[in-house]
């Protein structure tokens, strides 16, 4: 008896110390950079080119807008057909469905967060002109301005609503109409702000020397986190409360056909928006370099990694933060230019990336056995021989991404 | 229920919207019939603004993604509908009655291009 509880007392002993518990101190220049990853939800702002930003009666248009199909000419097609409430505001798919199967050529992103800067393209630089876009898009909502101006001025409901938000009735100038419905999408959008996470309580229990507190983030997170902020130097692009700066980078990992070879859109942008002097300046920096040119509107900016999952359409059924290993996979092999290429990551490394990323989701990391309510389910005995194929020890709900990693190798 | 029942829709929204300002967005249920109610008098775009809240509250709102795939067969909308049917086909783990209703609904538009006026 004795000697099997010695033996438990050892095996206990020897699995502490294979825990890799006694992680360094951070130092102050990690403290600040992880400072600098909040706080969430940020502060309101206004939109200053929005003069109904802001406005309670102009979100009310704005929810009123989004879900009405009078927008479209296309039967039944509504913002939020593409843009799910239910599903974080994206339709879960590679392309979105848009005006008829195969037309839209963009993916459904989320507009939740949109008040952080992060729906911006680089089409359009502020989201009262973005929501314009799908409405005069020919693949989408398939509108002009006289068909929405008109929409305004007949349907009872939103003629009400835009009195009270605007203070007078629809204008006869369709363009200004059109513009108004744009600030009044903008104005919705901007109360769509994402859940705090692991992460956050985390962050802010860093910010407030809350020792205890910070410690019951996951030690594989942690390891993850001083990755993200260090050596994979992720943060050079996502940056900031919402994991984006905002700016338009140069990316062949985004642009790259099935077999890797880049696109023609990636050759041109490679030569065209990468002049020498750019290049000059990257060889005595790793940090991707920001561009500003006329090719920029086939640029996205660097996206959140908040709510990785619900960006992520091919996968999210099945993971909660389905998008995370992929995004550690492209993580771990980017920048390809010679003078900012990283080292690769190991495959230990690439899970704690992971481990990391999944406490951006909103159960994250802590909420190991619990079923996000918003994720599809699988059929049940799909959903068990997943777990069962992918069950590691000691690392809860990451399983099922761990596989994909393994198989990405 | 039993305005929704008499199909009395308009007195139906009002008690219903009472009873949702109290609820401050937490009952699917109550989401779902009132936009069941808009949806029968004709107010298609308050009836998907309501289902879009039920199934934000329930995302899993089998009578929700039933429902909201009949509005869109309404609006002519095949493929969205057909959408919630693969939605329903992933919940119901054994056929289930929304599943067979929304089935049949976009077979009936299919076949004669326009909504049952039988269904439910």
């Amino acid at each position: 008896m004795l000697a099997v509880a010695v033996g438990a007392l050892a095996l206990v002993a020897g699995l502490g110390l294979a825990l890799p518990t006694d992680l360094p101190p951070l130092r102050p220049d990690e403290l600040a950079s992880i400072g600098s990853l909040g706080p969430w939800p940020p502060p309101a702002a206004r939109d200053a080119s929005n003069r109904v930003s802001g406005r309670a009666e102009a979100a009310a248009l704005g929810e009123a807008l989004f879900h009405s199909t009078r927008l479209s000419t296309v039967g039944g097609l509504r913002c939020a057909s593409c843009h799910e409430p239910w599903r974080r505001f994206t339709d879960g798919r590679a392309r979105a469905l848009g005006a008829e199967a195969g037309a839209a050529t963009r993916r459904a992103c989320s507009t939740c967060g949109c008040s952080t800067g992060s729906a911006g393209t680089a089409a359009n630089d502020s989201l009262w002109s973005q929501s314009i876009r799908p409405m005069l898009d020919a693949r989408e909502m398939r509108a002009d301005a006289a068909h929405v101006a008109q929409a305004l001025r007949d349907d009872e409901n939103l003629k009400r609503l835009y009195a009270l938000a605007f203070g007078h009735a629809p204008p006869a100038d369709d363009e200004t109409a059109l513009v108004d419905a744009g600030k009044a999408l903008a104005a919705y959008q901007e109360t769509l702000a994402s859940e705090r996470t692991p992460f956050d309580a985390f962050r802010d229990a860093l910010v407030r020397g809350d020792g205890a507190a910070a410690e019951r983030y996951p030690v594989a997170a942690q390891r993850g986190l001083r990755l993200f902020i260090g050596r994979g130097q992720c943060i050079a692009c996502h940056a900031g409360p919402n994991f984006s700066d905002g700016e338009f980078h140069r990316s062949r990992i985004a642009s790259k056909l099935h077999d890797g070879a880049p696109t023609a859109a990636a050759r041109s942008a490679s030569r065209s928006c990468w002049p020498a002097r750019t290049r000059a300046a990257a060889a005595s920096t790793t940090r991707p370099m920001p561009h500003r040119d006329p090719h920029r509107s086939r640029r996205k900016p660097a996206p959140s990694a908040r709510r990785a999952c619900a960006r992520s359409a091919r996968l999210r059924p099945t993971c909660t933060t389905a998008a995370s290993p992929t995004c550690a996979m492209r993580c771990s092999r980017m920048p390809r230019s010679k003078a900012g290429r990283m080292p690769a990551l190991t495959l230990a490394e690439r899970r704690d990336l992971v481990a990391f990323l999944r406490t951006l989701g909103r159960s994250g990391a802590s909420g190991a056995g619990r079923r996000r309510r918003d994720d599809l389910p699988l059929k049940p005995q799909r959903a068990f021989l997943l777990r069962l194929n992918a069950f590691r020890p000691g690392e809860g709900r990451a399983c099922c991404r761990m596989v994909r990693i393994d198989s990405m190798r | 229920m039993s305005a929704i029942e008499a199909k009395q829709y308009d007195k139906a929204i009002k008690l219903l919207q009472s009873y949702l300002s109290r609820a401050n967005d937490t009952d699917a249920y109550a989401e779902n019939w009132i936009a069941y109610s808009y949806r029968k008098s004709g107010q298609l775009d308050q009836a998907f603004l309501h289902y879009d809240k039920a199934l934000k509250i329930d995302p899993q709102h089998r009578g929700a993604h039933s429902y909201l795939g009949e509005a869109y067969l309404m609006a002519g909308n095949v493929p969205k509908a057909e959408e919630h049917l693969k939605v329903l086909d992933k919940l119901c783990f054994l056929p289930c009655t929304e599943y067979t209703a929304l089935k049949k609904a976009v077979a009936y538009y299919k076949q004669n291009g326009r909504v049952d006026p039988a269904a439910k």
